[in-house]
């Protein structure tokens, strides 16, 4: 367990300078600023006499990640992981340490989890901050007055993160069998802005279309979803499901392919 | 005995293009074996299979004395690579470089700050190594292969874009490793490189070994096959007289004769003599070690 720990750790030494963390940034500050834009300029909407501003306020702030922003930060953030790696000719090294293959895939793949957890974190905890500066700014909003349901917003954002591991095991296989990154990022972006026209169709096929799952998951209000025909089985939905079944397919496949990888 | 040995390897990419062919090797522990070939003749490739990025589909791979497919990639611990330019992320600095090699190796960061200071490159900081130069890079490859004190060093072509002094650098590391008991394989396609430093040599060509044994065996079979250019009054006439022997003629006047031993040649002079011929120069050709290995690929 131990030397999983630390060949996590040698993934993430890998990231420190790279482009990736400028792109970390990036996303955390566009989201950022939509956010408190949009709520400034909503203030109407959000100031209503018995609704707790906090609602809109965190949907207005996974929405605006989730839809626009999830899918093509993570298909940028897992193609220059890989990258970085052949970019390097990183990997003949790699596979002569003391590590099996498989070892070093999930090292990766865990990597990738954590960049993304880690910006969600941030862009979660920018989100508090921000209703405050709106608090200060507006205090008709009166977030002060209220209470934010944390379970709420969290399971907002793991519905997020459980409807996106089909674009993760999609993009880390194509990461993998590509040696640039122009062809598995091109793929994901243009797969992205499909998933956005495929989720917004409020059509039964999007359920079929990992890249438009962070779209539909939950009722973001940016889209009609209710002939898509998502159905909830205890805590995760169909949706997540799929998402599910993808991710494990195509990372038990990636997972194959890399070990009778020539390197 | 052998701390590395390959056992009737062979390899193909594809059906149709084979690259290892009945390959055998042994690497005596304690040695600085020296894995010859022109470039495509399965150096690489032999060194990816010791080193289990590749599979042989026939043969077996040892390393230790056992089978790799049954210690990998434990014995990996013990073995240090080098394989073509070494692999470096380029947008981090030497200690970030090693660092994330000490995390493989799981080796503690104390020992970085001293392998840096054996490659001399203790002084860079926090400077990118994408802005070093390919004789620090090669350093800093080497670096990543010993940071974990391995038993075995694999190198594949390690001097390749290294200068004059670079390359003597190279040298003495090696030579202290090989003193410190460690063993060392390396492979170039110069053999004037390698001869200096190396007491085993392996010599592989178009995927099959044509040669395996100590460098003293080498020299001895030098010894074997030596070149003399005669200049005389006739060549045509005197090549006439010596018909038996491996000659060639090289002008009006000049011909070369190869001898299996130097005994041959007062034999040669007294038969041209006898038959009247003039000899005015007896030119014994330089036969040193690259052009056996020259001689040995191209047969």
């Amino acid at each position: 367990m131990m030397s999983f720990i630390r060949s996590i750790s040698a993934e993430l030494i890998k990231l420190k300078y790279a482009p990736i963390i400028w792109l970390c940034l990036f996303v955390v500050v566009i989201v950022t600023v939509i956010v408190f834009t949009a709520s400034y300029m909503d203030q109407a909407n959000i100031v209503q006499l018995g609704r707790n501003p906090w609602i809109r306020h965190s949907t207005a702030g996974s929405a605006i990640f989730g839809v626009f922003m999830l899918v093509p930060f993570a298909v940028m953030l897992i193609s220059t992981v890989v990258f970085i790696e052949n970019h390097s000719k990183g990997w003949k090294y790699t596979y002569s340490t003391p590590r099996t293959r498989t070892h070093v895939f999930y090292a990766k793949l865990i990597a990738i989890f954590i960049v993304l957890l880690a910006v969600a974190i941030i862009i979660f905890g920018l989100n508090i901050l921000t209703a405050f500066i709106l608090e200060f700014l507006l205090p008709e909003i009166e977030f002060r007055y209220n209470s934010m349901n944390l379970n709420v917003v969290l399971g907002m954002y793991l519905h997020l993160f459980v409807s996106l591991l089909g674009v993760i095991g999609i993009q880390y296989f194509l990461s993998l069998r590509f040696k640039g990154f122009l062809v598995p990022m091109s793929f994901g972006i243009i797969a992205f802005i499909v998933g956005v026209i495929v989720g917004s169709l409020n059509k039964p096929f999007a359920l079929y279309y990992p890249y438009s799952y962070p779209n539909i998951v939950k009722d973001h209000h940016m889209f009609l979803i209710d002939k898509i025909g998502i159905e909830q089985y205890g805590f995760f939905n169909n949706v997540e499901i799929n998402s599910i079944i993808v991710f494990m397919v195509f990372i038990a496949l990636a997972n194959f392919l890399e070990l009778r990888k020539r390197i | 005995m052998s701390i590395i040995q390959l056992e009737n390897i062979s390899f193909a990419y594809t059906p149709k293009e084979v690259v290892l062919s009945d390959v055998s090797i042994n690497v005596p522990k304690g040695s600085i074996y020296g894995f010859l070939g022109v470039n495509g003749a399965g150096k690489s490739t032999t060194l990816r299979l010791i080193l289990g990025l590749m599979k042989a589909k026939k043969g077996q791979v040892s390393v230790f004395g056992e089978d790799i497919n049954k210690t990998y990639p434990k014995y990996l611990s013990k073995v240090g690579s080098l394989i073509e330019s070494a692999s470096l992320y380029e947008h981090l600095s030497a200690y970030d470089n090693l660092k994330i090699a000490s995390k493989y190796f799981n080796v503690p960061n104390s020992d970085i700050i001293k392998i840096l200071e054996t490659v001399k490159l203790e002084h860079t900081g926090k400077k990118k190594t994408k802005d070093f130069s390919t004789g620090m890079k090669q350093r800093l490859g080497l670096a990543l292969s010993l940071l974990h004190d391995p038993e075995i060093l694999i190198l594949d072509e390690p001097t390749n874009g290294l200068d004059p002094n670079g390359i003597i650098e190279l040298r003495n590391i090696l030579k202290q490793l090989s003193d410190d008991g460690k063993t060392i394989m390396l492979s170039s396609h110069i053999l004037a490189e390698v001869e200096k430093i190396v007491d085993q040599l392996g010599i592989i060509n178009n995927g099959q070994i044509v040669f395996e044994g100590s460098l003293q065996k080498l020299q001895d079979l030098k010894k074997k096959n030596i070149e003399v250019h005669f200049r005389v009054s006739d060549s045509t006439m005197a090549m006439k007289h010596l018909s038996t022997l491996r000659n060639q003629k090289l002008n009006e006047f000049k011909f070369s004769i190869k001898l299996d031993s130097s005994e041959e040649l007062p034999v040669i002079i007294k038969r041209l003599v006898e038959k009247g011929i003039d000899i005015y120069e007896v030119i014994p050709q330089s036969s040193d070690l690259e052009k056996m290995f020259l001689n040995i690929t191209k047969s």
